[in-house]
Parts: structure tokens; C-alpha cells; sequence
């Protein structure tokens, strides 16, 4: 790890910011039933931002040598001096203290690729009739920021996932399972589940596209909330007047049983406690009961709107403003079953696939079923669906939610956070294809 | 540095491995945003560091690093051969790869001027000319302008005797504007959307884009389509797609499709796998006869133009689609032997020292066929023409796509007519591409490309250009 202090120290601006991050990550991935790339990544990298009258420059380096940072900064302050004055350009912050935050588990960051592979020869290596695919990762991250005011903030967190794609006779299925500790981690079971549900996949059967009630996974409803975060709840495209929420904060805009908060301090999805300028990070309230109730914040965004900052910057400067990291949507007192069982003709979606935002005014998107959809008529499970392509708005489907199930803990692209099992009436599909 | 390549090959030699290799890579890249007359992104990087691949017992392992040590290296390459004999645990058959020549060369992009030795000033000025011009409308809420500019020299050594050092250039930019008003958001980009258009060349792309001189047209565009007519849905209608679009068609039902790793399976748990299946090859009517897709890791300013790909293995120029008839795949070495494909087709690439190289789309392009853009137009009785990708999907075989653009065009009676927004177009690929039945001249044909493919697990990013000219397709299916 460089020394701070002394980066801090050769800095020839007024104001210095350092950003180091670290990770160190086992990846072990398999198909047709055997390893077939079995990886250590081991990476790091220092980012140099500095200021000075009004101006920023910045240079990043994995070089820590004093010959490499002096670099660094030269390089800094030529794009300092290449700049016009910018009065928008915040200070940098003083000291914060913040809330302590456990999310690194040695045995989880150091799991020995022998031992993984044990596990998965366990698996791998009984597969019969089957083509088992995958991935198993474990390791860690971790990030320390300081600055010439004084300020330090560190965060570690170790990491692990496993899932299972099984095809059986052609039939696939999947299922994966994420956690912060490798006790939290069950590959056994994930793989049964995978093995279960590509075994009722066999011999799918054409549905007429058109609106169906459906039941979603947590995964499945990844696809949708990831959408939702990116394009709905952006601070900054709300303040330039270009987000689908202009004109509705406060509004009730989705059904009552919807809420999302983030929440960094959730036991299980939590994440960083502080912000990637150091900023002490918050729970906020995204939506509750279907209402609009507010955004995260950084410290521009918050001036911006008469706020404070919520702890959500992604670093200075950035072009798309601060996101939620760790989104919690809460669950119901419906079991899966219930759900399913709820159903008078109907899908149960195991997973989508390649979701994208077609228009950003309406919120709709489109996107594939995947691994496993299911015709449900009266309660029952009467046969496994020719996969499907959907057209929904979000506003339509998010206000049609009628039950939530159990949630699960989810790694989205940006960080994890916690998604529940839904049922959503008047699903649109608007095609099908061949498997 | 040549003492680091061999502390690597003999430590994995001394471990009886039975093949081993390192990259060690060294880039530098300059990242510059203008966001609305300001500042949006500022970045100089330098980073240095390696990836040893080592086969023992007949199975991979992998391991990279950043610390510049022998030491360090030799622990990464016993490191990475702890890992390989863990991977024989659960093996079904001994990795094998195609013989290929062990090559000793070196490979430069050629360039014309520098990027790192154009100031930075320079470069801001052309950027805050075009973010002036496009901010000059009320309706505007965001102009985004970019520059990005890449050197990476790659060093390749291998226990079979290759010795290649690379150096790549990529240089490139363009610019995006949002404009909404109470009703609607709509974008315009130039060249390309997303991340623009870049090419393995030097700062010379910068001028010859002459991004300010369409500054004005982008801007007025994006401000009409907030009060254009809505493209129709749930129709049939023949399109005539425009370079900006059809790229990402190409990418996405022909590039991943013909991915050989996909097609066997190893990216079964993520990306997918592939219609395009082995028993398809050579007989397979993926298009109509006029429909040809080459791909060429060997055509100047390409974005995965190099001289040979990260199994050391020579570029090359091949056939995808030949008169509309599948004939081949993106080959690595592992996928040649392993299936019986005499030779690897150079398609093995990372995004960087730390990612495990992996079967990636080389530059792939649809040949041009034969006349104009205008002919085209005047030869298309009610049809909609449809320009810049903005978004995409596909299902995981490859098959059920569906496309949104950011603009089209009403063709009625051989005539472009009234501007229509939101347009978007679906359908399967095989019928789709069969009923291609017009692809333009060399006159209208460009190269342009894709900076933001993702592949793999970890997701690694990389480039490659597409070629092509405005192409039309019978009877497509309209709607999300």
C-alpha cells in the first residue's frame, strides 16, 4: 500500500485528493462440467486529483515509486493549467468520522483456488447427462481515500458467489447465490436448484405473446430495478430537467406495496460508509408505498436542490452524478408458492436477460426471459414456455405489483443490495423466439 | 524487461508446466469530458503490469500482478501454476491449442501525429467549440463531448519460443446532446452514439471528424425530435438501416454469434451461447446471397487491428458469412484444437494485463454490394430509414434481436419525407438477414465500431470496428 503521507506531502497544489483502490480476486469459472478458466486478479490503483483556483486536474497511476507520483502530479497540473475557472468546484471536505461497518471476512478473501475446486470436483465430476457451466469467485476490495485536509477513510469487503447453469437433453436452467462470507455461500444447493428447474424445462411449448400476470425471482426483478435506479432515480438528469421523474416527486407513482430505500448500513447488503470524497454516507428514502419521496445526493446535487449531501458521490468530476449503491426493496409474507399459486393463467420467470431502456420519457424496456419460464394455469405449473421477449413501461408494471415474496441478496453492477420475490399483473411480451 | 518475461516462462518451466506464457503490458491513456461548458472528466493514466497463463495436467490457471519484481513475477507464475494443477481436479479432456509458428516480431499501429504530444489545450478548445455550438437551444439540457486516446505496449513471451512486442494506438471522440421539454426527452449523437468513433489511429481522427462543422445539425436534430411523429408499431415495413445502426446489428447477431467459445459452451452462465451451431458451417443460409461478413484483424485503422492476438498467433482475413452462406467462426487457439479447425484465426484478446485473454469479434464487415445511397432511397416505395443505435438486446442464442434508434425517416414513394422519433425494429436473425436484398456501394461504405463490448466474467471491455454501407431489409416487424 503507498505511503499517504508522503504522496500527500509531494503534492504541488494547494489541495490533493487520493483515491487508492485494491482487490484481489479468485475467479473459477466452468463449462461443460469441467474448469475451464481459473483466475487471480490482483490489481490497484492510486488516482491523484488536485486544485487549485478553481480548477481541477487529476491522473491516475499503479506506479507508487516517488519518480511516478512526481509524474502523476506534473501530469495533474498540466490539465490544471489547461482549464478555465471553474466556481462550481467544491473544496475538499475536512475530516469526517463515520459509522463502523463490517463486511470482510478473511476466509472468504483468501479461499484457496485448491479448495474451490474441490468443491466443484465434488459437483463437476458427477455430472452425468449433463452440461454443468459457472462460476465460483471469492476475494476482496478495498478503497482508502485521504486528503490534504486531514481526512482518511478506509473500507474493506470481501466477497463470494457461485451459479450454476445446467442443460439437460437442451433444457437449461440457472441459479446463483451471493454473500460477504463463504459460510452464507451453498453450492450444493444452488446447483441442485439449477439441476431441478432445467429438468422442467425439458420440451417448452409456444404461448401466444400478449399480457400475462407473472411471477418474478429475485434475479428476474434485477433486471427491472437495475433500470429503474440507472434511468429513474439519477439525481442529475432530475435537476437538468431531462429524468422521467421530473414533475412527480412526491407523487404516488407505483403501487403502495413498492418502496426502495439505500441503505449502505443494511447487515447483509451494506456496503461502503462513506462517499468517494470521503462524504459520510446515509440511508435515504427512494420511493415508499409507490411515492416518489427523494433522491441520493452528492455535495453539487444537494446545493443544486437546497439539500445535503447525502453521502453519494461517485468522485469528483464525474458526468453522471451520485447513484444509489445498495438498494433495499422490502419483501412480503408470501411464499413463492403462494405467489405461483395465485396465479389463474399466468409465468413464473426464473430470470431475464439483456434488459435496456428503449425510451427514457416512459421508462420502457425490453429484454428476454431466460433459463426457465413456466405456463401457470390455476395454480399449477402445466408446462415450461418458448422463451419470450417483453415491451413494458415502468410505470405501468411498477404499479401493478400485487404481492411481494422473500428477498434475496443481489450483486447489482454497482454494489448489493436486497430484492424480493414479486408478482406483477398485465406483463407484456411482445414476441417469442426458438428455445 | 526481458528479465521479467523470463523469470516468468522459467518458473513455470521449472514446475513442469507444459505450456506457459506472459504478457506484460504497459499503457498509457488520456480521458477528457466536456460536460455543458465544463469540466466533465480530466484523466491521465499510467499503469504497468502482467498475466502469466500456464497449462499443466492438462488444465489452465491464471494469475496477474503489478508489482515490477523478479521476485514478484516469479511468485505470480508459481501462483498461477498452483492454480492450473487445482483446475485439473475437475477437467473432462487436457486442454490442447492449435500448432501455430512461434513468432519473434515487432508490430506498431501506424499514426500520423502523436495523441500524447497534442496539448491538452488543444484539445479542449475543439471540445468547448462544439459544446458551444450545441448548447445554443433552450431545449438543450446536457451536451457531452469526448476525447479518448490509448497507447499500449505489449510485451508477449511464450515457453514455445514467441518473443513479440506490440504497440497499439487508439484515438477517437464525438459528442452527444439531450433536449427535452414537457413531453418528451430525445437525444442526437455524432459520429457514433455512446462512446463515438474511434480507430487505431493517432490524434489525425480528430480533424478528419470535423466534429464542429455537425454541431449545428446534431443540436437542431435532437430539438426537432421532440415534436416529431412517433415511428409506427406493430407494422411490417422495409428498413433501410444507415451505418451508425447497422454496426451494432453486425455486432450483435453476427459478431457474438459466430464466437466459437459460445458456441461450445463457455459462456453458457453468462453471455450465452450461439444458434450458429458446428453442424451449420458451410451450408448454413445465414443471409441472402448479396450478404457478406469478413471479419479482418488486418484492415488499417481497425479497433482490433494488431498484429497478432494475445495467443501470439498471427492477424488474419476470413469469412464469416461468404454469399450468404455461413462459413466460419472467431477462433482461438483452445477452440481450433478443441474442435478441429485446422488453425487458430487470431481472435484471442484481453482487455489488459489483469484479464485473461478470451475469444473475442475481430473486425467484421459487411462487404459493399452495389449502388448509391440515393439510388437506394429512390428504389424503396414505403419504407423507414433509421440511424444511430440507441439501445440494444438479444436474446442469449442470438436469434430474437430487437433494436431503437435515434432517428428515422419516412420513405414514401422513393422519397425521404417527414423526420420520425422513436424508432424501433425487431426480429430474428437468420430471416432477417435473408431478406437483405440491397446493400450499398463502396462509395457510402464506412468503418466504424463498438468501444464497449463486454465478454466474460470479470466483465472485460474491449473494441473492433464494423464495416459497412446503408443496407435495406424486406418487411421487418416495427414496435418495442
Amino acid at each position: 500500500m503507498p505511503d499517504f503521507k508522503k504522496i500527500l506531502k509531494m503534492s504541488p497544489a494547494p489541495e490533493t485528493e487520493l483515491i487508492y483502490t485494491e482487490n484481489e480476486l479468485f475467479y473459477t469459472r466452468y463449462s461443460q462440467s469441467a474448469i475451464s478458466e481459473n483466475i487471480r486478479e490482483q490489481d490497484s490503483i492510486l488516482n491523484i486529483r488536485v486544485l487549485k483556483n478553481n480548477k481541477l486536474g487529476s491522473a491516475q497511476t499503479n506506479k507508487y515509486d516517488d519518480a511516478s507520483i512526481k509524474l502523476a502530479y506534473q501530469k495533474a497540473m498540466e490539465s490544471v493549467k489547461a482549464q478555465k475557472k471553474d466556481n462550481s468546484i467544491l473544496p475538499l471536505p475536512d475530516p469526517k468520522k463515520y459509522k463502523e461497518t463490517d463486511h470482510f471476512d478473511k476466509e472468504t478473501a483468501e479461499l484457496a483456488p485448491l479448495k474451490k475446486a474441490e468443491i466443484l470436483a465434488g459437483i463437476l465430476n458427477k455430472a452425468k447427462n449433463e452440461k454443468v457451466s459457472g462460476l465460483f469467485t471469492n476475494g476482496y476490495s478495498g478503497i482508502t481515500i485521504a486528503n490534504s485536509n486531514g481526512l482518511m477513510a478506509q473500507h474493506k469487503a470481501s466477497e463470494c458467489k457461485v451459479s450454476f447453469t445446467v442443460e439437460i437433453d437442451g433444457a437449461t436452467s440457472s441459479w446463483s447465490n451471493e454473500a460477504r462470507n463463504i459460510s452464507g455461500l451453498n453450492p450444493i444447493s444452488v446447483y441442485e436448484t439449477a439441476r431441478e428447474f432445467a429438468k422442467m424445462n425439458a420440451n417448452p411449448q409456444n404461448i401466444e405473446p400478449g399480457k400475462y400476470d407473472v411471477v418474478l425471482t429475485p434475479h428476474a426483478f434485477l433486471e427491472i430495478l437495475d433500470m429503474l435506479l440507472f434511468y429513474g432515480l439519477a439525481t442529475l438528469p432530475y435537476i437538468e430537467k431531462r429524468s422521467p421523474m421530473n414533475d412527480r416527486l412526491g407523487k404516488k407513482i407505483f403501487s403502495e406495496l413498492f418502496s426502495v430505500y439505500e441503505d449502505p448500513f443494511d447487515a447483509e447488503a451494506g456496503g461502503m460508509s462513506f462517499d468517494y470524497e470521503g462524504w459520510p454516507r446515509q440511508k435515504v428514502t427512494l420511493i415508499e408505498n409507490g411515492v416518489l419521496k427523494g433522491f441520493v445526493h452528492d455535495r453539487k446535487t444537494a446545493a443544486a436542490m437546497g439539500m445535503k449531501s447525502t453521502g453519494h458521490s461517485l468522485g469528483e468530476p464525474n458526468t453522471f452524478g451520485p447513484l444509489p449503491l445498495n438498494p433495499i426493496v422490502p419483501g412480503g409474507n408470501h411464499t413463492p408458492d403462494e405467489m405461483i399459486g395465485s396465479l389463474k393463467k399466468g409465468l413464473y420467470i426464473r430470470k431475464l436477460h439483456y434488459t435496456n431502456v428503449l425510451n427514457r420519457k416512459d421508462l420502457l424496456i425490453t429484454g428476454m426471459t431466460r433459463d426457465g419460464v413456466f405456463y401457470v394455469e390455476n395454480g399449477k405449473i402445466k408446462h415450461p414456455v418458448i422463451n419470450l421477449r417483453f415491451g413494458v413501461s415502468l410505470f405501468e408494471i411498477l404499479s401493478n405489483i400485487t404481492m411481494l415474496g422473500p428477498h434475496s441478496i443481489i450483486d447489482f453492477s454497482e454494489g448489493w443490495g436486497k430484492l424480493p420475490w414479486v408478482k406483477i399483473e398485465g406483463f407484456n411480451f411482445s414476441s417469442s423466439t426458438e428455445f | 524487461m526481458k528479465e521479467l518475461l523470463s523469470a516468468a516462462l522459467n518458473t513455470v518451466e521449472t514446475k513442469n508446466a507444459s505450456y506457459g506464457d506472459i504478457r506484460l503490458i504497459e499503457t498509457k491513456s488520456e480521458i477528457i469530458v466536456v460536460k455543458d461548458g465544463k469540466i466533465g472528466t480530466l484523466i491521465q493514466e499510467d499503469t504497468i503490469g502482467y498475466g502469466i497463463r500456464v497449462i499443466k495436467n492438462g488444465a489452465w490457471g491464471f494469475a496477474s500482478g503489478n508489482e515490477m519484481t523478479e521476485e514478484a513475477v516469479k511468485k505470480t507464475a508459481a501462483l498461477a501454476t498452483t492454480i492450473a494443477e487445482a483446475s485439473s481436479l475437475a477437467k473432462k479432456r487436457e486442454v490442447k491449442l492449435s500448432a501455430e509458428p512461434a513468432y519473434q516480431d515487432k508490430w506498431t499501429t501506424p499514426i500520423l501525429i502523436d495523441p500524447f504530444k497534442v496539448s491538452i489545450n488543444e484539445k479542449l478548445g475543439i471540445m468547448y467549440d462544439i459544446d458551444s455550438i450545441c448548447r445554443k437551444s433552450k431545449d438543450i439540457r446536457q451536451t457531452r463531448v469526448f476525447m479518448k486516446f490509448i497507447r499500449e505496449n505489449k510485451h508477449f513471451a511464450s515457453t514455445e519460443g514467441a518473443a513479440i512486442e506490440q504497440t497499439i494506438y487508439i484515438s477517437g471522440g464525438g459528442f452527444s446532446v439531450t433536449a427535452s421539454n414537457a413531453d418528451d426527452i430525445q437525444m442526437r449523437s455524432y459520429p457514433l452514439s455512446f462512446d463515438g468513433l474511434h480507430r487505431t489511429m493517432g490524434y489525425e481522427i480528430i480533424p478528419a471528424m470535423d466534429m464542429v462543422s455537425h454541431a449545428e445539425r446534431v443540436r437542431e436534430e435532437a430539438v426537432a425530435l421532440l415534436s416529431a411523429k412517433e415511428c409506427p408499431v406493430d407494422v411490417k415495413k422495409d428498413v433501410i438501416l444507415m451505418p451508425g445502426q447497422l454496426v451494432l446489428q453486425i455486432h450483435e447477431s453476427a459478431g457474438h454469434a459466430s464466437e466459437l467459445d459460445r458456441v461450445l459452451g463457455y459462456e453458457a452462465d453468462f453471455a450465452g451461447t450461439s444458434f450458429l451451431t458446428l453442424d451449420k458451417m458451410n451450408h448454413f443460409q445465414y443471409g441472402s446471397p448479396i450478404v457478406n461478413l469478413v471479419a479482418d484483424s488486418t484492415i488499417p485503422t481497425g479497433l482490433a487491428t494488431q498484429g497478432y492476438d494475445d495467443d501470439g498467433v498471427k492477424a488474419q482475413r476470413w469469412h464469416i458469412v461468404q454469399d450468404g452462406i455461413f462459413k466460419g467462426y472467431m477462433v482461438n487457439r483452445e477452440t481450433a484444437a478443441e474442435t478441429g479447425i485446422p488453425h487458430s484465426f487470431g481472435c484471442n484478446r484481453s482487455e489488459g494485463y489483469s484479464s485473461i485473454p478470451i475469444t473475442r469479434i475481430s473486425n467484421l464487415s459487411l462487404m459493399p454490394h452495389q449502388g448509391t445511397l440515393e439510388e437506394l432511397v429512390a428504389d424503396t416505395q414505403d419504407g423507414i430509414l433509421m440511424d444511430t443505435n440507441r439501445s440494444w438486446s438479444i436474446d442469449q442464442k442470438r436469434l430474437n434481436f430487437q433494436f431503437g434508434c435515434e432517428i428515422g425517416w419516412e420513405i414514401k414513394k422513393g422519397k425521404k419525407k417527414k423526420m420520425l422519433k422513436n424508432p424501433y425494429y425487431k426480429g430474428i436473425t437468420p430471416e432477417f438477414w435473408n431478406s437483405c436484398d440491397f446493400i450499398c456501394g463502396t462509395d457510402d461504405w464506412e468503418l466504424l465500431g463498438v468501444m464497449n463490448c463486454g465478454k466474460g466474467q470479470p466483465t472485460q471491455t474491449i473494441q473492433m470496428s464494423h464495416g459497412c454501407s446503408p443496407a435495406r431489409f424486406k418487411q421487418v416487424v416495427l414496435g418495442p
